[in-house]
């Protein structure tokens, strides 16, 4: 109990930070390279803070509005940078996101200007966040099987392909935006109830350079790569005061390692080295049947029906 | 799709545990306080050891700051520990850790040091963002903690919170006064358009003042803090001929303004915040002539208990000391004389002291000092002249 | 007027000296390098190093700069960015992989250099002045006149040089078509390593004489710098030469005129917006190319 009272700031932040990092994974596995949810991470903040404090809602509606707000925002987002791809909707998205910060400083009745808000004293509590993480992430990994996992894989690899293939690409695409926004709007909300307070500048690039790193060290093909990101990445700092005044150059070593030897991102490298571990039981297997020369049995027939499906999917 | 749902089963089961734990716990938000002095006789004797904690920036943007923050500390329990202050066998161990710029980790190294000893008094951050992550905590802690700099509003607020380090705002009628007694009638103004602190000085503390003063603002330029470059503005300002000019932008664009306006003919008095360092003036070289700012500590002030702690940090660093060192010495003292004066290592104790002596006032190296309700400190002010040829500071005549 | 039109003039070469390099990265090779800033800071620091055991004549400072410069970037190309490129299955992830890999690569840097100088500002002991010149009443300093010239004359000698030269054909063909290219038998790993190697140089030009002329820099100028770069390059188009100038000049006329017209506080919003409307109504920029490639 002592272990949780005493971090509970990296706890929260780990929460937040996880709702951050999907609304950047989420995109990206549909191909699109969307940094928007740093922008949409700030709206759902600004959105639920002007909530409480000026039309003081309480504090689990503030939130709803927040990630009401910022869904819609994603959505008009998504809407206006409908034909971008690649690096240009990379920088669209982060043209968007510095637009967010300079309205934040600049529009002083409603958001405080470059002060920021203060007091917004919400409810939030740390069970709280643990439940809206797992409930996220339960949505996120029914996302990732069935007929709608493979369709939004087929968007990834070739969106042409899969438009001709009758898959409603652009409909994929909005909805990304809006669950980006959604989903990054939630996570902003809620930080700001936990922090009570906020500055426009906490939403720069500084805040973009993180959320990329996360989202693309952890992997971007599922969820958990957005956990494990966040987890090494929440926790690195804390555990690097050890390193002292080299807490910066430590940090850069890692994140190039991670470019150079993690090239799918965590998760990627441990479903790579599964991939194989797999094939290579199937190889043994393969020949064992061959030589027993009888019928395959239930179990080894399932076996061999689960890794044919899952290398299709890989 | 088999492994696909096995491995998410498995990892969402990981979280579910770990949300599980967190349910079933008592799902408390703050640290409880460590039991302290409970050693104590009642007779209201100080231990053998008092701790204290620190969480300055020693890394970061502004890791300069914070390295400073310590040595004034470290020289403060230092004297304390030579004049035996707090009595015999009485040592002050300060546990120094690192902000990083971030309020996450500010957040983290407090609560850290506050489970993991019996702390008396925090010296807290002194970059607002930070200081406003870790109020809260020693607020539910029911540990005072004392910040320097940290200038924004509403910090303050609750029962253990208190700044030791005087604002801008209250030493800058210093500068004014000298813009208004050399018979200064219109100044230009530059300023800070996205830094809080800066942004306010220049458009809502220092207008009024010079106005009073019957000085008229002919032009302000607002730059954002990503702005290198200022030779335009600096050339419509030369143009405009004022007879002073008012900067309230961060440190590291002011050495090239200056620069930039000597090089677009402006040869008059350019009155700035005291965010540069000794370093960034040096840089301006020539141009930094005629250049002033007001501040609540100069090593170059010459007599009093300025001087004095100029002399010791000199001898204790080899180098002169710096505001932040100067204001964390007051802190720190203030921290030592409330121990004192509650006779005990309890926080509660403590803050009541804090309190009671910031009602008093007291005499520190940032000049007589005053504090609003007791926590939050006023100093009267210098306003310092940047030396050029001798390259160091110098109090304004 | 004309001194503030003038004025202007300076900071968009001082944006497009900044930009050039990258920009020349990013539109032939392909690599948009997030560590050009750090790059940048990186190889002024490094004679701020050395100015501060012997003071010595400006120019050498620039020379040193940029050679520094052209070292760290090709350093980054051969250990880190080549590796990543070779490595990867498919063009999305080398993209992503060299993105993450330079922001560790900056991090390194202004790592070294924040922990040396406690992130305090750095400038040159030069030996040299940097006098005042005055015609027809307009003054500019005798550095900031050379920003000028050098990005200039850089400039047209590059747009050239792609234009005429069978390197400047190569790197245009890389762009184009990567895998086209290698068939021609264009030996890619070397073009690589040469244009980082003379982006690096740009940077450490930059470094140079921005130091001397802004008087000190900090180890997080660069990546101030870097999204000016971005907006200089979008509007121009990436991989154009001509777009990267007229990019500069736009985006510094424009955050000039707002500062002197007191509106300084949103000049950066105008920069991001006219990047984020380029990109919606003409992506490729005022010049760039059509992308041929899928992306």
């Amino acid at each position: 109990m002592n272990w949780i009272a005493a971090n509970i700031i990296p706890l929260q932040a780990t929460v937040t930070t996880f709702l951050l990092a999907l609304s950047f994974q989420f995109p990206m596995r549909l191909g699109l390279f969307s940094l928007a949810g740093v922008g949409l991470f700030g709206v759902g903040a600004y959105s639920s803070g002007i909530a409480f404090a000026k039309f003081h809602w309480d504090t689990w509606s503030s939130v709803a509005f927040g990630v009401v707000v910022a869904a819609l925002v994603g959505l008009l987002l998504g809407l206006v940078v409908a034909r971008l791809g690649g690096l240009y909707l990379a920088m669209a998205t982060i043209a968007f996101d510095m637009i967010v910060v300079v309205l934040a400083g600049n529009l002083t009745p409603l958001t405080g200007g470059y002060m920021g808000l203060f007091g917004i004293a919400g409810k939030v509590e740390l069970w709280h966040l643990g439940i809206i993480a797992v409930i996220v992430a339960v949505l996120f990994a029914l996302s990732e099987r069935g007929g709608m996992s493979r369709r939004i894989e087929a968007v990834h690899d070739d969106a042409a392909l899969a438009s001709s293939q009758g898959i409603n690409v652009s409909a994929y695409r909005l909805t990304a935006f809006l669950v980006s926004g959604a989903v990054a709007g939630l996570g902003g909300a809620l930080m700001l109830m936990v922090r009570n307070t906020t500055t426009p500048d906490a939403y720069g690039f500084g805040l973009i350079v993180v959320a990329l790193t996360v989202a693309i060290v952890g992997g971007t093909k599922s969820w958990i790569g957005a956990l494990i990101g966040t987890i090494i990445f929440t926790w690195l700092p804390v555990f690097l005061t050890v390193v002292g005044e080299w807490r910066e150059v430590v940090y850069g070593v890692i994140v190039v390692l991670a470019a150079l030897f993690f090239p799918t991102g965590i998760w990627g490298s441990i479903l790579g080295v599964r991939k194989r571990l797999a094939e290579r039981k199937h190889a043994g297997q393969r020949d064992v049947v061959d030589e027993m020369a009888t019928e395959p049995d239930a179990a080894e027939t399932e076996f061999l029906q689960t890794v044919a499906g899952k290398d299709s999917e890989q | 799709m088999a492994i696909h749902l096995r491995s998410g089963a498995a990892a969402a089961s990981i979280v579910l545990a770990g949300a599980l734990a967190l349910v079933g716990c008592t799902g408390t938000t703050s640290p409880t306080p460590d039991p302290t002095g409970t050693t104590e006789p009642d007779a209201g004797g100080l231990p053998a050891v008092i701790e204290l904690l620190g969480v300055r920036d020693q890394t970061g943007a502004v890791a300069y700051t914070g390295i400073s923050a310590a040595k004034g500390t470290a020289l403060a329990v230092k004297q304390a520990a030579e004049e035996a202050f707090l009595g015999e066998g009485v040592t002050v161990e300060v546990d120094e850790r690192d902000g990083a710029f971030d309020p996450t980790v500010a957040s983290t190294a407090i609560t850290e040091g506050l489970a993991s000893g019996n702390i008396s008094a925090i010296l807290g951050p002194q970059i607002s963002n930070e200081a406003l992550a870790v109020a809260p905590i020693a607020e539910a802690a029911q540990v005072p903690i004392v910040f320097t700099q940290s200038g924004v509003d509403g910090l303050l607020t609750g029962q253990f919170g208190y700044r030791a380090s005087s604002s801008q705002s209250s030493v800058w009628p210093r500068a004014i006064e000298k813009i208004v007694a050399d018979g200064a009638k219109t100044v230009v103004t530059f300023v800070s358009a996205n830094n809080a602190t800066y942004n306010q000085l220049g458009t809502v503390v220092i207008p009024p003042l010079l106005a009073d003063g019957g000085v008229e603002i002919a032009q302000t330029f607002d730059f954002e803090s990503s702005v290198t470059d200022f030779a335009a503005a600096a050339g419509q300002a030369a143009a405009a001929s004022p007879d002073a000019i008012v900067v309230t932008l961060i440190g590291p664009q002011m050495p090239t303004l200056i620069t930039q306006l000597r090089q677009s003919g402006y040869e008059g008095p350019v009155y700035v915040t005291a965010a540069m360092t000794d370093d960034q003036m040096k840089s301006m070289g020539d141009a930094g002539h005629d250049v002033f700012f007001p501040t609540n500590f100069s090593y170059a002030i010459s007599s009093g208990l300025p001087a004095e702690f100029t002399k010791a940090f000199q001898a204790e660093f080899g180098e002169n000391p710096d505001t932040y060192a100067a204001e964390t010495y007051d802190q720190t003292w203030w921290v030592l004389r409330a121990i004192k004066q509650a006779n005990s290592a309890d926080p509660i104790a403590i803050n009541d002291a804090l309190l009671a002596l910031g009602l008093q006032g007291f005499e520190g190296v940032q000049g007589k000092l005053t504090f609003i309700d007791g926590r939050d400190a006023v100093s009267p002010g210098v306003l310092v002249e940047w030396d050029p040829v001798a390259a160091v500071q110098k109090i304004a005549g | 007027m004309i001194q503030s039109i003038m004025n202007a003039a300076v900071l968009g070469s001082i944006y497009l000296l900044f930009s050039m390099g990258m920009s020349l990265a990013w539109g032939t090779v392909g690599i948009l390098n997030f560590a050009h800033g750090a790059i940048f800071m990186f190889s002024s620091f490094a004679v701020y190093l050395i100015t501060s055991m012997t003071a010595l004549p400006a120019i050498l400072c620039v020379i040193i700069a940029a050679l520094v410069g052209a070292i760290l970037s090709v350093l980054m190309q051969t250990l880190v960015y080549g590796v990543i490129r070779k490595r990867s299955t498919d063009h999305h992830a080398a993209e992503r992989n060299v993105i993450i890999g330079g922001i560790g690569l900056a991090a390194i840097l202004i790592g070294f250099a924040s922990h040396a100088t406690k992130s305090g500002s750095f400038g040159f002991a030069t030996t040299d002045q940097n006098p005042v010149l005055e015609f027809a009443g307009i003054r500019i300093t005798a550095v900031s006149l050379t920003i000028f010239v050098v990005a200039i004359a850089i400039s047209i000698a590059l747009a050239m040089w792609i234009r005429r030269s069978r390197g400047g054909l190569a790197l245009r063909t890389v762009g184009v078509d990567a895998e086209t290219a290698k068939l021609m038998g264009i030996n890619e790993s070397r073009l690589a390593i040469g244009t980082m190697a003379f982006a690096g140089l740009l940077a450490g030009l930059a470094g140079g004489l921005l130091t001397i002329h802004l008087v000190a820099i900090n180890p997080t100028t660069g990546d101030g710098l870097l999204l000016k770069a971005f907006a200089a390059i979008i509007l121009g188009g990436v991989g154009s030469v001509l777009g990267v100038v007229i990019g500069s000049f736009v985006l510094a006329f424009v955050e000039t005129f707002m500062i002197l017209g007191g509106v300084g506080g949103w000049a950066s919003a105008v920069a991001f917006a006219i990047i984020f409307l380029v990109l919606i109504i003409r992506p490729r920029g005022l010049f760039g190319r059509a992308e041929v490639r899928r992306t």
